[in-house]
């Protein structure tokens, strides 16, 4: 069970709500955007729990209550729920007009037991043209005791009336410290791993628990060890490392490569030019990155930067993993 | 007694009468000088503007009515422009038709220089049969009127449209049942009115050039190809052509696209709205669009100017009688690059606010950031289809199409622009101020 | 829980529940039905949240308790099962025995705490009202109901209680029906609500199949309809309904009187040949005759003329025909009176027979 106030790093959007719900029934549209994985949909249950419950202590739902419970069991008639599908014979997930046609179907209706009807519309940016056209309707006359929650990464995939139609409630990336400060004591990681996935996971708490986790810190960690032996290595030694990664790796991990790769020198620059600790993308590599900026030209680290982003560049145009890497690496050693 | 077996009154027999380079024959009335001279209508070739009109002479340097202005001049630089005076072809339009509604009561006219007339059932009462009608018609509006007309006769609206164009200029051509497929075979699928170029490429692709190639696709195959259109296309290559000539009453009193006058100052060219062909259920489509002086990309005045085009539009609407059920809006950029985007409407209607509503959405959609604006035009299909007033619907909206109606009553007395709703006076400012 | 029930009535029961039950729905619950058994016998209850049914037979009862199955399996098989008594026993496994004679099943169950629970109303406070009069009430008003998706309002009947009288409203924006009858009906205030047309139909088929006498009372967002052990929850349509008032004349200066049979066969002539998607006739009232003309078809036209009792002065409106045979089909009796004011304003059609019932509908455009 949910409560507004165990969301985290959304602290603006948490008051935001809050007090919108303090007056009364806070009757409307509301958006929500923000990066993936930041809490979004997370807190429109939250927050439509708080507002079917009985006990609800400044948004935050008791949790023990029927409609706290009936929430929690999927059985709660007043909550509407609509989601991108894959349709039969499409490949892509949206939400097309028979979506919308029923909800505005359920919402004809007066509330069957709550004082108010909440439908949330998780990924409201998977709204295909029809489905968006005939919600825009819903919106411009929206029924009675009717709060709407839509929720959308993509602000431009949504028609502009619908957004100037709602009231946009804005998610960021949950700050580094309050990231740890979660997987410390709520969810009872030791604090090293703590700090690798809080910064892994860029400030997303949906991606903690996705598989990608793994894998992006494993790489991360490939690459610091390709940065930190680089200036080392002998020329030769360079392609034998390269052509390990090229090896092991498919298509995506050599661009997940890439990606911890520009961070990573990126954070190196940003140390070297005495960069505040707080503005590291890998805090939690502070140290080590500390250590292996001091092995590079601040020149050197600039052109690295640069050509990450060609190699990213080219690896669009397939280039092969092994040339770019050896590039990179080579250009390293100088 | 004698004559009813001579005139057959039971044959459906149409007559299309079309002017001459309608606009540049009336110049040449005003100024007999101007007879035999590249003369071109339109707009001034070192601004902006289309072409309205050509005279034949200009028409042989390859200027086309549509064209822009500055390619007519470069195409032929003799030629004399005359900026259009169109309230007084809208005269002459109105004398034309006055001589037509004398030889039958059935006129319809579908745009300032073009009707067709139903003579069926008529010969009798001439006692004379429909090539002698047409020389008779012929002859008084170049004798009362002074102006070339071409005419052609046949079954139907369709057969007598091909048979003007073979005519022109200046000629008569009459084609008798039963031959309406052979004096359409040896003809570009063009010629039937409603294949534009796009659709013309198509057929060209399956190998149809002529009409009489469109008889050996069977009816079903056509249809698959290109719809509905198709379809109809397949039974016209047969001269079929079952939509009947409307007369005065059928639209509520006639309809003359030129119905006011082209408003005075503004610099960048009106078009008066192609009116295009048809009757019956099909509707027919109200247009009008402005191309700038210059070209902006400034959305106020692109709405401003929506605003105006809906006014406009509007009137012309409630002025048919009609009521219109979509709503279109077209975009031209500097590079020429055409956009269109239309809505069909919950319910037809009459209403200015609701065309500049629907338009207004569509600009919306329509206009990319930065792009520059050569051309808007706001178009309605209008249908005279009977339709269902709403209990409700006609209440609510009474405030704003009461205000419309009462502007038109001014307007009839004083001018278009003698009122304006506040936002397209932006437009009719902005465009005087140039 | 165990209770012992005769086939015959179980299946009844359990065939008049099935139109409630939703079964590709949010929640999977909603396939249920939710059986409860005490010691006067038992309750039947399912609902798709939009509508509920809930019903009390008498069963003979081992021990009391609740249970709730999957509706349509429990209809199959006690269908299949032969006449004779139905033995139902909730094991402690949770699992539902049924049995008939050698007949033996096992259903599984969700717990009946999650069945969405009956609204609650106050038993004394049911107001008492005459079924075969809701019942015509409702015949002669749902036919205008709208089945127009994007106007939700007007998807149901209006229902507008005051303590002297009842009125029923339906409308689809083209024609409006509106009935009104005088009684006494034990309401504090005025009250208004809009039942959507599935629900108009299940109570129409309660009214008419089930004995004993009609109730009902509006509570929060639902009314509830009893009608002997039987009572409907319906949920109601939110949003305001259209001020119907306005559309119907008030006053009218041309009226005419005609033979209504005459007119539906005049109508029913002229409409063979009126075009087929609008169904438009245009009617011309004067002094002594009225001329039905259906032009416009694809097929040729039509013409018909009867004698009338005409005042005012003449005129010409078109309608559509179908929309005129549906109300003189409503209107019934020998004559029907229609006023009228211009081509543009709402048409109204009345018997002298039933002052309380009036047919509305508006002109089109010719």
């Amino acid at each position: 069970m949910l409560k507004l106030d165990d969301i985290i790093g959304q602290n603006t959007a948490v008051k935001t709500l809050k007090s919108s719900g303090r007056s009364g029934k806070p009757i409307g549209a509301y958006l929500f955007t923000g990066p993936e994985g930041v809490g979004k949909a997370s807190t429109a249950l939250a927050w439509a729990t708080a507002l079917f419950c009985d006990a609800a202590v400044d948004g935050n739902a008791c949790g023990v209550c029927g409609p706290c419970r009936k929430i929690a069991s999927g059985s709660m008639p007043d909550l509407y729920m609509v989601k991108p599908e894959i349709r039969d014979r499409k490949t892509k997930q949206e939400i097309d007009i028979s979506h919308i046609r029923n909800l505005i179907g359920r919402l004809a209706y007066k509330p069957f037991e709550a004082r108010l009807k909440v439908a949330i519309m998780d990924g409201a940016d998977m709204m295909n043209k029809p489905a968006s056209n005939a919600f825009l309707k819903t919106l411009e006359e929206p029924p009675g005791d009717t709060v709407i929650i839509l929720t959308a990464v993509n602000l431009n995939a949504l028609l502009p009336t619908i957004v100037s139609r709602c009231r946009t409630v804005r998610f960021g990336p949950v700050a580094y410290d309050e990231m740890v400060g979660y997987l410390v004591d709520k969810r009872g990681m030791k604090m090293d791993r703590a700090r690798v996935v809080a910064a892994v996971s860029k400030g997303s708490p949906g991606m903690v628990d996705s598989d990608a986790i793994e894998e992006n810190v494993e790489t991360r960690s490939e690459a610091m060890g390709l940065l930190s032996h680089a200036s080392q290595n002998p020329v030769a030694n360079v392609y034998k490392v390269a052509s390990k990664f090229d090896k092991a790796a498919n298509k995506n991990k050599t661009d997940l490569l890439l990606d911890c790769l520009r961070e990573l020198v990126r954070d190196m620059l940003a140390v070297k030019t005495g960069a505040k600790y707080d503005n590291l993308l890998n805090m939690d590599l502070a140290a080590e990155l500390k250590a292996a900026a001091e092995k590079f030209s601040e020149r050197n680290l600039g052109r690295a930067f640069d050509l990450i982003n060609d190699m990213t560049l080219a690896r669009r145009r397939n280039i092969s993993p092994l040339l770019a890497l050896s590039l990179l690496l080579l250009e390293l050693k100088d | 007694m004698k004559h009813t077996v001579r005139y057959d009154d039971r044959q459906s027999t149409v007559m299309h009468v079309d002017m001459d380079a309608f606009f540049v024959s009336v110049e040449e009335i005003l100024n007999p000088t101007l007879r035999g001279k590249p003369v071109i209508v339109g707009g001034d070739p070192n601004r902006r503007g289309v072409v309205s009109a050509a005279s034949y002479r200009a028409r042989e340097y390859g200027v086309k009515s549509g064209m822009s202005a500055a390619e007519a001049r470069r195409l032929c630089p003799k030629a004399i422009f005359l900026r259009g005076s169109h309230h007084i072809y809208a005269e002459y339009s109105g004398r034309v038709m006055d001589i037509l509604g004398r030889y039958t009561p059935v006129v319809e006219q579908v745009s300032v220089d073009e009707a067709y007339l139903d003579l069926t059932g008529c010969q009798r009462m001439h006692k004379a049969d429909p090539m002698t009608i047409a020389q008779r018609i012929h002859g008084a509006i170049r004798n009362d009127v002074g102006l070339p007309a071409s005419i052609g006769i046949g079954s139907s609206r369709l057969i007598a449209k091909i048979a003007t164009n073979t005519a022109k200029p200046s000629g008569i051509m009459l084609v008798r049942p039963g031959y309406e497929a052979s004096f359409l075979a040896p003809l570009p699928i063009a010629e039937i009115p409603g294949i534009g170029p796009a659709t013309e490429k198509i057929y060209r692709k399956m190998g149809i050039r002529f009409i009489g190639d469109l008889l050996r696709f069977e009816p079903r195959l056509l249809k698959q190809a290109f719809g509905k259109r198709g379809g109809v296309m397949a039974v016209r290559a047969r001269g079929v052509d079952t939509r009947s000539v409307g007369g005065y009453g059928a639209h509520g009193g006639k309809t003359t696209p030129y119905s006011h006058k082209s408003p005075k100052g503004l610099m960048g060219t009106m078009q008066g709205g192609e009116v295009a062909q048809g009757t019956g259920r099909q509707g027919r489509s109200v247009s009008r669009e402005i191309t700038y002086a210059t070209d902006t990309e400034d959305p106020n005045r692109l709405r401003a100017t929506l605003s105006y085009l809906a006014e406009s539009v509007g009137r012309r609407v409630r002025k048919s009688g009609l009521v219109f059920k979509t709503v279109s809006v077209k975009l031209r950029h500097s590079d020429f690059k055409t956009f269109t985007c239309s809505r069909a409407l919950a319910r037809p209607c009459d209403d200015t606010s609701v065309i500049f509503k629907t338009a207004d959405e569509l600009l919306e959609r329509l206009l990319t950031k930065g792009a520059r604006i050569r051309l808007v035009g706001v178009a309605v299909s209008t249908t005279d289809q009977m339709t269902q007033l709403d209990l409700f619907d006609s209440q609510a909206k009474s405030a704003s199409a009461l205000l419309h109606r009462n502007m038109d009553i001014v307007r009839d007395r004083f001018g278009f622009e003698s009122v304006l709703m506040a936002r397209s006076c932006l437009h009719s400012f902005s465009s005087r101020a140039r | 829980m165990e209770f012992t029930i005769n086939r015959d009535d179980f299946l009844k029961v359990l065939q008049r529940v099935q139109g409630v039950v939703s079964i590709k729905g949010p929640m999977p619950i909603l396939a249920n039905v939710l059986i409860e058994a005490d010691e006067s016998g038992i309750t039947v209850y399912a609902t798709n949240l939009d509508m509920g049914l809930k019903g009390s037979y008498g069963a003979n009862v081992a021990s009391t308790g609740s249970v709730t199955v999957q509706a349509k399996k429990l209809h199959d098989i006690v269908r299949e099962l032969p006449s004779s008594d139905i033995h139902l026993k909730v094991d402690d496994d949770g699992r539902c025995r049924i049995a008939s004679g050698k007949s033996k099943f096992n259903l599984a169950t969700i717990d009946p705490e999650e069945f969405p629970s009956f609204p609650e109303h106050d038993e004394s406070k049911l107001i008492g009202l005459e079924g075969e009069m809701l019942g015509d009430m409702i015949r002669k008003t749902s036919y205008a109901i709208s089945q127009d998706e994007t106007r939700l309002t007007l998807n149901g009947a209006f229902f507008e209680v005051s303590p002297t009288n009842i009125r029923l409203v339906a409308t689809d924006g083209h024609r409006l029906a509106f009935v009104e009858r005088e009684g006494a009906f034990g309401v504090g205030e005025p009250t208004t609500f809009i039942v959507a047309r599935k629900a108009i139909q299940e109570l129409t088929k309660i009214i008419s199949e089930i004995d004993g006498d009609l109730k009902f009372l509006k509570q929060d967002n639902h009314v509830i309809f009893v009608k002997g052990s039987l009572r409907l929850s319906i949920r109601l349509i939110d949003g305001a309904y259209p001020n119907y008032e306005q559309v119907i004349p008030k006053s009218s200066d041309k009226t005419a009187r005609l033979s209504a049979n005459e007119f539906s066969h005049a109508l029913r002539r002229v409409a063979t040949l009126a075009d087929e998607k609008s169904h438009m006739i245009r009617l011309t009232f004067s002094e002594k005759s009225l001329t039905l003309v259906s032009e416009g078809g694809e097929l040729g036209e039509a013409k018909d003329e009867i004698p009338i009792d005409f005042e005012g002065d003449e005129i010409s409106i078109g309608l559509n025909a179908q929309y005129l045979l549906d109300v003189l089909g409503i209107l019934g009796g020998d004559e029907v009176v229609v006023n009228m004011q211009d081509q543009l304003r709402p048409v109204m059609a009345k018997t002298p027979e039933d002052p309380g019932l009036l047919c509305i509908i508006m002109p089109m455009r010719i």
